[in-house]
């Protein structure tokens, strides 16, 4: 297949990136660092002898960013699909944010996503096919006093998401949505946290094992689904006390 | 960039030193790291080349940046606390090195494990360009498929290209192929107050001398140029050859280690008398092989050689395995192997990395305590009194000798390099009062011999011994505070020996 992989130069991307070039795949894969993006693309290139684009772009929903994809796109002919591990995280997002910082949230997380996925819909739905795979976050379950704008993206994402799943029900467009909970990398580098976090080539071995498959939404790690579980249903009165 | 407190303990259990921890995903974490250091006048990139040292009261807080972009400092949310952050760095590759040579007190590590990308490829030409981080077993896994290998690799599938580099470290035939300097056609070094800088024997020879066997202090090598050698197959013919005196070892070696493509020896220090030091010398030669066997094991392979050999587990046990009646049981069934000769076919990737899966044990059963490796290079002549030399030792501190290997070593000892014309000689003890008072001794035979012990396998070499040993050891001095006059790049290995 043709595929995109937004966020591929660190973390989960660019574990998918090498797992989908094992795969055979051939691959477009954004994100801001060309120097990044330059060595995997030579890596991926020659150990597994694909065809490997690259498009330094920070994906954000304005047309000039989109154009910057489409023009790397082209060299791959027909997308077939599009994975999105792209995001964008800080600490001090507590409430007290200024614009250009929400805005870098929000577009890494959710606008951005959503205006690509936009050019490529039609297309997709014309041939009856196609793949989109979404990555949310189990921090967006319950709206907590940190991540603040981080979560109400990525609950705008999963909505999204489930829009299109219900749009594209009648046809072979798969929509996969990831509820991911930690994984071990630069997000978490340094945290202390109350759960063990996944290594992000163990991730990719799973979401590429499955990604034929037809699913809403799915918890990885699988325990996560259990947590959040718990999470939604506490009552409010102790919710608020908790800190985490 | 994103730096973190962090314990680090060396492989061989003897240090524990707190500092922090780099863990760079992105190439502007060089521009980043520059910018970290530059002086007041303002921003500098790295590109910007032979600007002035620096100004190590202008770093300021710890970014905490997830993606690394420019922000505000963010000093409520800082990891570490920015007053005690030191601004001395140093690459760490896999960690593996027995002295605490990728980290210091309050020095900041830079793990080069994301920078591990094959990055050009000419089968043709023999090069093949990777970044540092790469490691050992992802390269061979690579050019295994093209008939092609590193000549001068250590013994672990994990150790990373950096981290041989760094240290200049043999392989199993020094004496055909030299140490690793010799495969680097040329390597990018950074540094922020020079920026990245391309270095090979014909430009910046003087600093890329000094970088191959530096020790990581001259910068960050980020990617390098290595030459590979062909091989027939990924299968290797080994013969056993039992050596019955020690005195014969250095005579047997030479006979044969222009024939093969790997030698050493093994021997048994803990039986008395005139059978002291008997072994058996292990031969390997690349071969042809009708029935190549597929590397399909690979995908385990690679999984468990994940898991497993780092320095914060190795010492997982808290009493040792190893005692005198357990180490002699040990060295008699070892040695019974090659007692009556013998010849057989193994694969290339356990001959070249022979330390792994169920022989990592070996380094477990040292327990909490940790263990020691006195390794030297000594001149051909002197072999005999070294030898003896250790057996009176031995004789006063009584120690079980868990390892004893040697291999034939040619070249000329320059700067901090282990190297040298002779025999480099290897045993392996577990630490204790005992074994350091056995240490001062062999200390001062390496010294009467006229050797040089080895600088990244020793956590406790003091700057006397090495400056003794190492007569360039004042020049490696010089040229580097010549290159670095602020001396950014700091372990505890540089410290120790007032580097
Ligand atoms: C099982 C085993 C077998 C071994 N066999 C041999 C052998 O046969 N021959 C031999 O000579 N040695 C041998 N060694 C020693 C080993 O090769 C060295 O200690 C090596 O440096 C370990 O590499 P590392 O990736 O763990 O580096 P680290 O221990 O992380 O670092 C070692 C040094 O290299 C520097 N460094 C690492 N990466 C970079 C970089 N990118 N830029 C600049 N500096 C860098 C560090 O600052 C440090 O000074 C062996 C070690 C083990 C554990
Ligand atoms: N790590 C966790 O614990 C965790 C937990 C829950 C959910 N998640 C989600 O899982 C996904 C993967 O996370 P990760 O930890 O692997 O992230 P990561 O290590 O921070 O990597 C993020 C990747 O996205 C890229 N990126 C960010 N913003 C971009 C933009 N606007 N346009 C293009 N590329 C962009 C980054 O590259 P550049 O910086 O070069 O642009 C990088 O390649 C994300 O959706 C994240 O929100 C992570």
């Amino acid at each position: 297949m043709n595929l995109i992989v937004v966020g591929a130069s660190a973390g989960l991307g660019r574990a998918l990136a090498d797992r989908l070039a094992q795969e055979k795949h051939n691959l477009l894969l954004i994100a801001g660092d060309e120097a990044d993006l330059k060595a995997i693309s030579a890596d991926l290139n020659l150990r597994h002898s694909v065809q490997v684009e690259i498009a330094a772009v920070r994906l954000q929903c304005d047309q000039n960013s989109i154009e910057k994809v489409l023009a790397k796109a082209s060299a791959l002919g027909n997308i077939d699909g599009i994975l999105f591990p792209l995001g964008y995280s800080r600490t001090d997002d507590d409430g007290t944010l200024g614009c250009d910082d929400i805005n870098r949230i929000v577009n890494s997380n959710m606008a951005g996503i959503i205006a690509l996925c936009s050019h490529y819909l039609p297309a997709m739905l014309q041939r009856g096919e196609g793949l989109l795979v979404f990555f949310g976050s189990v921090a967006s379950e319950r709206g907590r006093s940190s991540n603040i704008v981080y979560a109400a993206a990525k609950r705008g994402l999963q909505s999204f998401a489930e829009s299109l799943r219900h749009k594209c029900s009648a046809t072979n467009i798969n929509v996969q949505y990831y509820q991911l909970g930690y994984l071990n990398t630069a997000q978490t580098f340094g945290k202390k946290l109350p759960f063990p976090a996944a290594e992000p080539k163990d991730a990719a071995d799973y979401i590429v094992r499955n990604l034929n498959k037809r699913f809403g939404l799915e918890y990885y790690p699988w325990f996560w689904r259990f947590i959040c579980l718990g999470l939604r249903y506490t009552p409010w009165m102790v919710f608020k006390k908790l800190k985490f | 960039m994103q730096v973190q407190p962090r314990q680090f303990i060396s492989f061989d259990g003897s240090t524990r030193l707190n500092g922090f921890e780099a863990k760079p995903e992105h190439y502007r974490y060089f521009d980043e790291l520059s910018n970290k250091f530059a002086d007041a006048s303002g921003k500098r990139s790295r590109q910007d080349a032979g600007a002035p040292g620096i100004a190590a009261e202008h770093v300021q807080t710890t970014d905490t940046c997830e993606n690394g972009a420019n922000r505000k400092s963010d000093t409520k949310n800082a990891p570490i606390d920015s007053e005690n952050f030191n601004p001395a760095v140093i690459s760490r590759g896999a960690g593996l090195s027995y002295a605490a040579a990728s980290f210091g007190e309050k020095v900041c590590s830079v793990d080069h494990a994301q920078f591990n990308r094959i990055l050009n490829f000419s089968k043709e030409q023999k090069l093949i360009e990777v970044e540092a981080g790469i490691s050992l077993g992802k390269l061979y896994d690579f050019l295994i498929e093209h008939d092609l290998f590193l000549a001068t690799q250590p013994g672990h599938p994990r150790i990373t290209v950096g981290g041989c580099i760094a240290p200049d470290i043999h392989g199993k035939n020094q004496f055909m192929d030299g140490t690793c300097i010799n495969q680097v056609e040329s390597l990018k070094l950074f540094h922020p107050s020079h920026g990245i800088i391309e270095l090979s024997p014909h430009s910046n020879e003087e600093l890329f001398r000094l970088t191959c066997g530096g020790y990581g202090l001259t910068g960050n090598i980020i990617s390098c140029k290595l030459k590979l050698k062909s091989i027939p197959s990924n299968m290797a013919e080994v013969t056993l050859r039992p050596l019955n005196r020690i005195e014969e070892l250095p005579a047997m070696l030479r006979a044969s280690a222009d024939k093969a493509d790997f030698i050493y020896s093994w021997h048994d220090f803990n039986v008395r008398g005139k059978d002291f030091g008997k072994g058996f010398v292990q031969e390997g030669r690349f071969i042809e092989s009708g029935s190549r066997p597929a590397e399909q094991a690979t995908a385990t392979r690679k999984k468990a050689a994940d898991q497993t050999l780092k320095a914060e587990t190795r010492g997982g046990l808290p009493f040792p395995i190893f005692n005198p009646l357990s180490v002699a049981i040990m060295n008699a069934l070892y040695g019974a192997k090659g007692a009556n000769g013998s010849s057989f076919e193994m694969s290339l990737f356990d001959s070249v990395f022979p330390i792994q899966n169920v022989k990592e044990l070996y380094f477990k059963f040292f327990g909490a305590a940790g263990f020691h490796e006195y390794q030297v290079v000594i001149p051909e002549s002197n072999f005999g009194t070294y030898i003896e030399g250790i057996r009176h030792a031995l004789k006063r501190h009584s120690l079980p000798i868990t390892l004893a290997s040697a291999k034939l070593f040619s070249g000329k000892r320059d700067l901090l390099r282990f190297t040298g014309d002779g025999i480099c000689f290897a045993i392996n003890f577990a630490r204790g009062e005992e074994a350091s008072k056995l240490l001062k001794e062999l200390d001062q035979l390496v010294i009467r011999c006229d050797g040089a012990p080895n600088i990244i396998k020793d956590s406790r070499l003091s700057k006397e011994v090495v400056a003794a040993c190492y007569p360039e050891y004042d020049l490696f001095r010089s040229q580097l505070r010549q290159f670095d006059p602020k001396r950014i790049y700091q372990s505890e290995l540089a410290e120790r020996l007032a580097l």
